[in-house]
């Protein structure tokens, strides 16, 4: 398996008790509101530490709560699209993108023209010049997805990635979001109510 | 009928009280304003003394702000951010200048920096050769006394107030602590920093006592702006009536820069 988490967490009152796994495949997770499918993400990404428990992904120890091993989200190599998109509010499309190339020490020009390109591919590129706040709820969700998975993730997490795409869009950005997810080499999870989402992009459905 | 809220009734008192407040506050500004010769006023200005202590002012308050935020930024994350014992106790050491009588601050800086009797000045002298009483860098030191407690307070409430998923997110995006910091909180952060430092240099440029215990009064050394006026007012009263305007006028400036940095956050 490329992705095994088998731990649970404590927020409070809120406990999740967890048990995934996923090989080079797209899983998508559902179930009800609030039973902890965005915290397992957080998890995945190094957000929120295990109180108890193991996660491995490919092949690293990222989480041992026992030996206390804990591997931090930036050196975890994750794409991941959060529920808000969580764009960068003082950064227009462009340097979003490029952001998390900037980060892996790609230089300012280099990371702006990836990034310009990555927005032609995905047929975004009018928003480039464009501050989030003037983004609809949709632009920024593809916005975001491209972001991303433009530094080629070893794991992508994806939460409710759809959500703000209205019908019309939603089939064809699927599409594209199925290619792309594809041609990623790692566990890729999908978190969604939305089971048409589900069923279009996963290879494969486990209920959280 | 509109529905207007209760709480839009305002009982009649309280409008007579909001105008006497309102009147106590800009009746000062008004005699200022009348007292200030303007036919005179670039003359007075321009004036050596004067212009020296208007000059030393600007440099050692700027300067002051600058250690102000170099000291008050990490402070502020700490308090902010890290949880640890004492932290209380901490906080209320740190906001002490802003309450504690300014001559008093004075007073304790000599005991900390003075040369002969202070606890580290000796050393600072004996080792460095620094001396910071009557000196311009005491009046840096001062300044950034009374400063400091105001860009921390402003930069707490900011971090305190900031969305943590957008640090989150930039973490999952590959970027480090220091990566983060810099090209993420700290942008985020502008407008409490910016805030901080106005307010912040505001009260150094208007330090008095602190200023004039510590680094006491030499002309074009520790003479700035602020003791000047309080000095000229016995012998020249129409240069510090001048020397104030001009004070008054920069502290507007500032807050009308404010007005429109405080909103939004976009460059």
């Amino acid at each position: 398996m490329m992705l095994s988490l088998h731990g649970h967490v404590s927020l409070g009152t809120f406990t999740l008790n967890a048990n995934v796994e996923a090989d080079n495949e797209v899983l998508g997770v559902v179930g009800p509101n609030g039973i902890g499918k965005t915290t397992m993400l957080r998890v995945i990404a190094g957000l929120i530490a295990l109180d108890d428990g193991l996660l491995v992904v490919n092949g690293e120890i990222y989480d041992d709560a026992v030996n206390g091993v804990f591997v931090p989200p930036h050196e975890r190599h994750v794409g991941m699209v959060f529920q808000d998109h969580l764009l960068l509010p003082f950064l227009n499309t462009v340097d979003n993108v490029a952001f998390p190339l900037r980060c892996t020490g790609v230089r300012k020009s280099a990371a702006r023209n990836s990034a310009r390109q990555a927005l032609e591919v995905n047929g975004v590129s009018h928003l480039a010049e464009l501050f989030p706040d003037h983004l609809s709820g949709g632009q920024s969700q593809r916005v975001s997805l491209v972001r991303a998975l433009i530094v080629r993730p070893r794991m992508v997490l994806l939460d409710e990635p759809l959500s703000a795409l209205d019908e019309q869009a939603r089939p064809e950005v699927r599409r594209k979001l199925r290619e792309s997810l594809v041609a990623i080499n790692g566990p890729k999870i999908v978190v969604s109510h939305d089971r048409v989402d589900i069923d279009d992009l996963c290879d494969r459905v486990i209920t959280l | 009928m509109t529905g207007r809220s209760i709480t839009s009734r305002t009982p009649r008192f309280v409008v007579l009280g909001a105008f006497v407040g309102v009147l106590y506050l800009c009746l000062p500004l008004f005699g200022l304003l009348r007292k200030v010769s303007w036919s005179s006023l670039f003359s007075r200005l321009s004036d050596g003394p004067t212009l020296a202590a208007l000059r030393l002012s600007l440099v050692t308050s700027t300067l002051a702000t600058l250690v102000a935020v170099v000291l008050g930024m990490p402070i502020a994350w700490v308090l902010a951010r890290v949880s640890f014992k004492g932290r209380a106790i901490v906080r209320s050491l740190v906001m002490l200048p802003m309450v504690l009588p300014p001559v008093v601050g004075g007073v304790a800086l000599l005991g900390a920096y003075g040369r002969s009797q202070g606890v580290i000045g000796p050393v600072l002298f004996d080792v460095f050769g620094i001396q910071l009483t009557f000196s311009p860098a005491g009046v840096v030191v001062a300044e950034a006394f009374v400063a400091l407690p105001f860009l921390v307070m402003a930069v707490e409430g900011g971090l305190r107030g900031l969305d943590p998923r957008y640090e989150e997110s930039a973490a999952v995006m590959g970027a480090g602590d220091t990566t983060r910091y810099w090209r993420v909180t700290l942008r985020l952060l502008r407008p409490s920093l910016v805030a901080g430092i106005a307010v912040a240099w505001a009260r150094a440029l208007g330090e008095f006592g602190a200023t004039i215990t510590f680094a006491g009064n030499i002309e074009g050394r520790t003479k700035t702006a602020p003791l000047a006026v309080y000095l000229l007012l016995e012998s020249d009263p129409e240069a510090a009536y001048a020397l104030s305007l001009v004070m008054l006028v920069v502290c507007v400036g500032v807050l009308v820069a404010l007005r429109d940095r405080w909103i939004g956050n976009r460059s």
